[in-house]
């Protein structure tokens, strides 16, 4: 016989507020414990570290197999899906293979000697790594980033730990490890720099912490203040964005804990500390970053690098990431319990900073949504998943909780918490994986494709300039590391079009449209000119691609299509079988070779000419 | 000057027993090279892991914090250290990315106190 329902309470809400004590009693016995130096029992604190590699390990094998497929031998880069990617690991290799990192590559600066205004240093942390390693460059790019995308995660981990207790804490690392596939978007086009830079706005926050919770002696903070300043510099000098969106945050709080304590001594030391690192560094960098665009141009201009008062449209081939019904109702309820705790006032001086952390990322990524925009706000949600899932996260804790609450389950908790991070990861790891194998499936290149490549950086004079009519996608040639023009370009289909309607109506024409290399790299005055040498702080002398005569005569600039006589190229290279312009291609081959030209090589895919009978292979 | 004690360089030789057992698993089930995996394995440790976890040992923080937040502080401090010696004209050598992060590890053992 079934029993009757028993109710206690009225219908006027005593059933929630019974719900709400419970809740309150358990986040305060179960979760507010924070204990400096050790948060757990010793039995809690090896399960937890057992469970955190297990899924550092898990999120890195997700990032990286899909596209590497656990070869970290192969000569060529894994992830081909965007320009972004071939630039960031040209330029890791550049600096391995030149052990500089003061200067352009010359095949990116249309063969001329030129200072870098380029901030390096991703691109030489990741060269410095592969020194040790006899792994090739272009595998340790995308394995280095994305162990930093691991990384955020870890960090984030250690803070959430920190304000909200491991169980949080867990539960938010395996939803950031395995997350959708569209959370990953910046690993595949290219954000390199951007998850480098946001690994050290966690890791700010996690020695202001410490000194705005009195955990630092003077020594301590003196450390601190030397790590900070290192840590902003190496934003600035990556990806100056997030210095730039999180500063002002971090420079609130010290303002703000400063006219509390009153501690005048301590926190002028550490800004004073903080600021004796970073100085030297702005001093002898501001004028040379100051000259190029990539490096931000904030003494030129500085709206073009934040945007501010200027919303720029979210990019429409970006995917706009969001979670799922259940983790938003999760979210939801994580939310509304933070909501709860705030109106009560009843969060220590560590959980408010880490939760104002959290929000003012989340905010910083949803401004774009709202009007409020500045460059590269968007990425941020990109970058701080890990910080975004720790609402959902106290949802599933919540329920967790409850369900934990009953007599015949509390002993179990453990096994149930391992059962609920095991099953996200089983249901979430596989998916992602899959998807981000498909991505892979629809990179821009084929081995074929790169063979042709790697015949030109393999066997080609290093001063050779190449033309590649067709079949490399956007960039993709600049793995060649030779100075090379592009036929076939997305950005410009004007210079396709000039060069398929001669060829494909059977008109042999002796000069070609293409795109320089990495013009980008210049600046644009009357001519583009590249940074040649910087005799003083703030004087540079400058240096023009092609300045030569000869050249001058070959060589017509003419902004972004320049049209130049095919003699002026030692190679081009074409994909002449599977396109629907293989007839054309052909065209083309066939006068080439009638003109005195020689093929050099060939698969069944791709064709090298060599066009100048002096280039030495 | 304070020494590491024999507990706070446990940690690391877990982690370079844990890095060893991972690059065996990937010579064994992955295509990479043995000296490919191992090297990886020697320059994570060597090049995230341990620099900027002898520098955390001059907090008062416990081991997980001090293992993921050094290896965040190998990763500012060591290329640091190697783009302003690259300024100077040295080169980013193996032998001075090596000697970078020595000069992180002596330092931080030296500048620690009792």
């Amino acid at each position: 016989m079934l029993k009757p329902m028993v109710t206690t309470g009225n219908a006027t809400g005593e059933p929630f507020k019974k719900l709400a004590r419970l809740l309150h009693e358990t986040f305060k016995k179960r979760i507010m414990p924070v204990r400096s130096g050790g948060i757990m029992k010793l039995s809690n604190e090896v399960l937890v570290i057992v469970l955190v590699v297990l899924l550092g390990i898990g999120a890195l094998v997700v990032r990286n197999f899909p596209f590497s497929q656990g070869d970290l031998d192969k000569d060529m880069p894994p992830t081909i899906t965007s320009f972004d990617l071939f630039a960031g690991t040209s330029w890791t290799k550049w600096i391995h293979d030149s052990e500089d990192a003061r200067s352009n590559p010359p095949y990116r600066v249309m063969g001329v000697q030129s200072l870098t205004v380029q901030p390096v240093y991703y691109f030489l942390f990741i060269a410095a790594f592969t020194k040790l390693t006899t792994i090739n460059a272009y595998q340790t790019t995308q394995l280095l980033t994305h162990l930093s995308s691991v990384l955020v995660i870890l960090v984030l981990f250690v803070l959430v730990r920190r304000a909200l207790g491991w169980k949080v804490a867990l539960i938010s690392t395996v939803l950031a490890a395995f997350p959708a596939a569209l959370w990953m978007f910046q690993m595949y086009i290219g954000f390199q720099y951007d998850q480098y830079a946001f690994l050290f706005v966690p890791a700010t926050m996690f020695f202001l912490i410490a000194f705005f919770t009195k955990q630092l002696d003077r020594r301590q903070l003196i450390i601190a203040g030397v790590l900070i300043g290192f840590f902003a510099v190496t934003m600035w000098l990556s990806h100056y964005v997030e210095l730039f969106l999180y500063g002002p945050l971090f420079g609130a709080l010290w303002l703000f804990f400063l006219w509390k304590e009153k501690s005048f001594k301590d926190y002028f030391l550490l800004a004073g500390i903080i600021a004796l690192v970073v100085l030297p560094y702005v001093i002898f960098f501001y004028p040379l970053t100051a000259q190029g665009h990539l490096a931000g141009g904030f003494a030129q201009n500085f709206n073009n690098m934040v945007n501010l008062g200027t919303p720029s449209p979210y990019p429409s081939y970006w995917p706009h990431p969001r979670f799922t019904f259940w983790l938003n109702l999760l979210g939801l309820a994580g939310l509304a319990f933070v909501g709860v705790k705030t109106f009560k006032r009843s969060w220590n001086r560590t959980q408010a900073l880490v939760l104002i952390l959290i929000a003012y990322i989340i905010a910083i990524g949803l401004s774009n949504y709202i009007g409020i925009d500045a460059n590269r706000t968007a990425r941020q949600l990109f970058n701080g998943l890990a910080a975004a899932v720790v609402f959902p996260a106290l949802g599933i804790y919540l329920l967790y909780m409850l369900a934990t609450s009953a007599e015949v389950l509390k002993k179990f908790s453990i096994v149930l918490l391992l059962i609920l991070l095991a099953g996200i990861a089983y249901v979430s790891a596989p998916r992602t994986f899959n998807e981000l194998r498909q991505i892979d499936q629809g990179t821009f290149v084929d081995d074929q494709k790169w063979e042709s490549i790697r015949y030109i950086r393999d066997h080609t004079p290093s001063s050779s300039k190449v033309f590649y009519l067709n079949g490399v996608f956007h960039e993709f040639a600049m793995f060649g590391e030779r100075v090379f023009s592009e036929g076939w370009v997305l950005p410009n289909p004007e210079s396709a079009q000039f060069n398929f309607q001669h060829l494909c109506s059977g008109n042999w024409t002796p000069v070609y449209a293409g795109h320089w290399g990495n013009a980008e790299f210049a600046f644009a005055t009357q001519q583009r000119v590249y940074i040649k040498d910087r005799p003083g702080w703030n004087t540079f002398t400058y240096v023009a691609p092609f300045d030569y005569p000869e050249a001058k005569n070959a060589f017509v600039y003419n902004n972004t299509i320049s049209y130049v006589p095919l003699p002026f190229f030692d190679y081009a290279v074409v994909e002449y079988k599977g396109t629907q312009l293989d007839p054309c291609v052909a065209f083309f081959l066939n006068q080439s070779l009638e003109r005195g030209h020689t093929l050099a090589w060939n698969n069944n895919k791709m064709a090298i000419l060599k066009i100048n009978k002096e280039a030495k292979p | 000057m304070k020494l590491p004690t024999k507990e706070e360089l446990k940690p690391l030789a877990w982690i370079a027993g844990g890095l060893f057992a991972l690059a065996l698993a990937g010579v064994l089930f992955t295509d990479t090279s043995a000296t490919g995996m191992f090297s990886l394995a020697f320059a994570i440790f060597a090049y995230l892991v341990a620099p900027g976890y002898f520098v955390m040992l001059n907090f008062n923080f416990d081991t997980l914090e001090r293992v993921i937040l050094g290896m965040v502080v190998s990763a500012a401090v060591i290329p640091a250290i190697l783009y302003t010696a690259n300024l100077f004209g040295l080169a980013i050598s193996r032998l001075n990315v090596i000697i970078a992060i020595l000069l992180v590890i002596v330092l931080a053992v030296v500048y620690r106190k009792e």
